[in-house]
């Protein structure tokens, strides 16, 4: 393993999960019953190995073992099976500020907290300034630590944990702490570690961070390793798979909200939102349809959209109705809305029918949008107005801000 | 085995700091501070002298001194023991968050005992040469005596550290244990004083034999009895090796139990 820094070989771990931690004396000594616990496997068989320089990230839901493999990457735990070797000094950011004493200056933690990481005080002396000034506390790195924000207790923390100067760094969603402007600082320190050469694992639930940074992701799905690869190629696949395990939850939620009801009356299969009207028309569904007719809540920035709105109509016969939608983000801010009356569409009312309304590029940011839905009389009187009719869900492997896409392309020209 | 106590050597600067850590948040909060350590054993000399020469009367003489030659010694033993009994059990929240070597642990409790004891000494020896016992040649041994404790001590604190983790309640079946072990250490009474039938609860006893070490270089001025503390010193080498394989064996489950 000459150029290998980190191989993990088979490694596995269980914890016990005690239902009745306390044994009584007697269970103890006739029984030899230490309780009663059930075993539960949080790492199965995961074997990978990083060479030395590259950045791998870790992706999973929470609770799928992430987390205890770089424990046991750190031998804070030991595997029950397979083994772990390690060429060089480890530093990890997985609980900051291990071993800080509230009534220590600043100062005097940081020779307490990096001779935890096994620094000698001459190493630590010839740090200090720098991880004064990295933490920027200026003056205030002479006052015990109790009187620090938690912002500058967790700065102060970070800045001794990357400056112990590791072969080997291992980062778990530290991306949460400080301000923005020190996040940014953390993730500069991490890439500037990278260019230096060092090995690095990180985990993060920010994956433009990730596909950014990573030389190669791991995906650990329930305890299993069941992918790894190219950084962009891994996050779509594991975006897909989140993607569709929520749509399936919707489905499952939506099934019961139609359970609920047999008589399927309509109010109770939109969601929580308001709705008036006087009902001479109803909307009694709205269904969002992907290219191939399937309902969804999740859409592909980008692809076609279909909201179909079913109505029926009572014996009057109404004359100018105007169907109309609206789409809001989830803060309540209107992203677009139109209607048939705007787009000049005159639609005649039959007993029953289906509006539709079609897009053919969805060009919405990524995010969570609700729906309106309107069905009207030209002079603005309503017949029934829907809030919050569904909610929906765009997905984007672009990280664009803002609300919607604007079709572009770049140029450049030199010289000019 | 002996990567264990590579680790540990590598660890040596957190060791260094967890003990004065130790030292100095002990009396933290009191108006006297670390003034304390030595306002400790005065004020039980003070107590003991009161005590013993005026409301009872030992057939010793300087009876205060005869007991103080060996207390501070018992203490550094009891305390150690009693404190590191629970040590890794309180040490949870940095076994749980970061990798060292959780032999450090017990050994810093240790080394805060013997610095402890070794500040006991600025008022002992002052305290022994006020009633003419001056320092004299044995003090030479006193090294070794040390030596030889903090070895005893340590593989004991290695002991009963782990073993508290997976049984709690040991540490209060210390606490009886310990004050037992008091009376059969030699400390209160002479050993001629003892009935002739129970002789051997101190002639096999370590730590008789070590509070004797003690007193025979400061109250008796005589040269300890180096067969007897050569026997002890191999016996506390032996029990230590054990004892760290022990709680090498049990450390990786700590984190499960704490």
């Amino acid at each position: 393993m000459s150029n290998i820094a980190i191989r993990v070989s088979d490694v596995s771990k269980k914890f016990k999960i005690f239902e009745d931690k306390p044994a009584t004396l007697k269970d103890r000594i006739i029984y030899r019953s230490k309780g009663v616990f059930q075993e539960k496997w949080v790492l199965r068989d995961i074997s990978f190995d990083v060479p030395q320089g590259k950045m791998i990230g870790l992706v999973g839901r929470n609770g799928s073992g992430k987390s205890t493999l770089l424990k046991i990457l750190t031998r804070i735990l030991q595997p029950d099976k397979g083994e772990v070797e390690i060429k060089g000094r480890v530093s990890s950011l997985l609980e900051l500020g291990a071993g800080f004493h509230m009534d220590f200056t600043g100062r005097e933690n940081i020779y307490m907290n990096a001779s935890i990481f096994g620094l000698s005080r001459k190493e630590i002396d010839g740090k200090i300034d720098e991880i004064i000034r990295f933490a920027e506390l200026g003056p205030f790195i002479e006052n015990p630590v109790r009187t620090y924000s938690s912002g500058m207790y967790m700065r102060l923390a970070f800045s001794i944990a990357v400056h112990v100067d590791p072969d080997i760094l291992l980062i778990d969603e530290i991306l949460a702490v400080g301000d923005n402007a020190f996040q940014k600082k953390c993730i500069s320190r991490i890439e500037s570690f990278k260019n230096q050469g060092k090995t690095i694992v990180f985990v993060s639930h920010d994956n433009g961070v990730m596909e950014r940074l990573c030389d190669e992701l791991y995906w650990i799905h329930e305890s299993k390793l069941i992918a790894h690869g190219e950084p962009r190629r891994i996050i779509r696949d594991y975006m897909d798979f989140l993607n569709d395990s929520e749509e399936k939850r919707l489905n499952e939620e939506a099934k019961l909200n139609v359970k609920s009801d047999e008589v399927a009356e309509v109010k109770e299969v939109f969601q929580d939102g308001d709705r008036w009207g006087n009902k001479l028309a109803e909307i009694v569904r709205v269904r969002m349809l992907d290219v191939t007719g399937a309902e969804k809540h999740f859409f592909e920035k980008g692809k076609p959209l279909t909201i179909a709105i079913h109505y029926s109509a009572s014996n009057y016969v109404i004359d100018k109705p105007v169907f109309g939608i609206g789409i809001y983000r989830m803060d309540g801010y209107c992203c677009y809305g139109t209607n048939t009356h705007i787009d000049h569409e005159r639609i005649a009312l039959e007993d029953k029918g289906i509006v539709e309304f079609y897009v053919e590029h969805l060009n919405l940011v990524a995010g969570e949008y609700y729906l309106d839905v309107a069905c009207h009389h030209e002079n603005g009187t309503p017949y029934d107005y829907i809030t919050r009719a569904l909610t929906f869900n765009v997905k984007s492997y672009e990280e664009e801000i803002g609300i919607a896409y604007l079709p572009h392309q770049w140029m450049h020209k030199g010289g000019q | 085995m002996i990567n264990d106590w590579i680790d540990v050597y590598n660890y040596r600067e957190f060791l260094k700091n967890s003990v004065s850590k130790d030292l100095r948040t002990r009396y933290r909060g009191s108006v006297f501070g670390f003034l304390w350590t030595f306002l400790n054993p005065l004020l039980m000399l003070v107590v003991y002298s009161v005590l013993f020469s005026i409301v009872v009367r030992m057939q010793v003489d300087n009876y205060p001194l005869f007991l103080f030659s060996t207390l501070l010694s018992w203490n550094f033993f009891s305390t150690t023991i009693l404190s590191g009994s629970s040590i890794i059990v309180n040490s949870g929240n940095l076994i749980k968050k970061i990798y060292f070597p959780h032999e450090i642990l017990p050994i810093s409790v240790v080394m805060g005992g013997l610095v402890n004891y070794i500040y006991g000494l600025v008022i002992l020896i002052p305290a022994l040469s006020i009633y003419g016992y001056y320092p004299n040649t044995n003090y030479i041994y006193l090294p070794l005596i040390l030596l030889i404790q903090v070895i005893l001590t340590l593989a004991i604190t290695f002991l009963v550290s782990s073993l508290t983790v997976f049984f709690r309640d040991l540490e209060h079946m210390l606490v009886i244990i310990v004050n037992a072990l008091f009376y059969l250490s030699g400390v209160l009474f002479p050993l001629s004083t003892v009935p002739e039938r129970a002789r051997w609860l101190f002639d096999f006893n370590p730590i008789a034999m070590l509070m004797a070490s003690y007193r025979d270089v400061f109250y008796y001025n005589q040269t300890p009895d180096m067969f007897t503390l050569s026997m002890i010193g191999l016996f506390s080498f032996v029990l230590l090796i054990v004892a760290q394989r022990i709680f090498a064996k049990l450390k990786f489950r700590f984190i499960e139990e704490i």
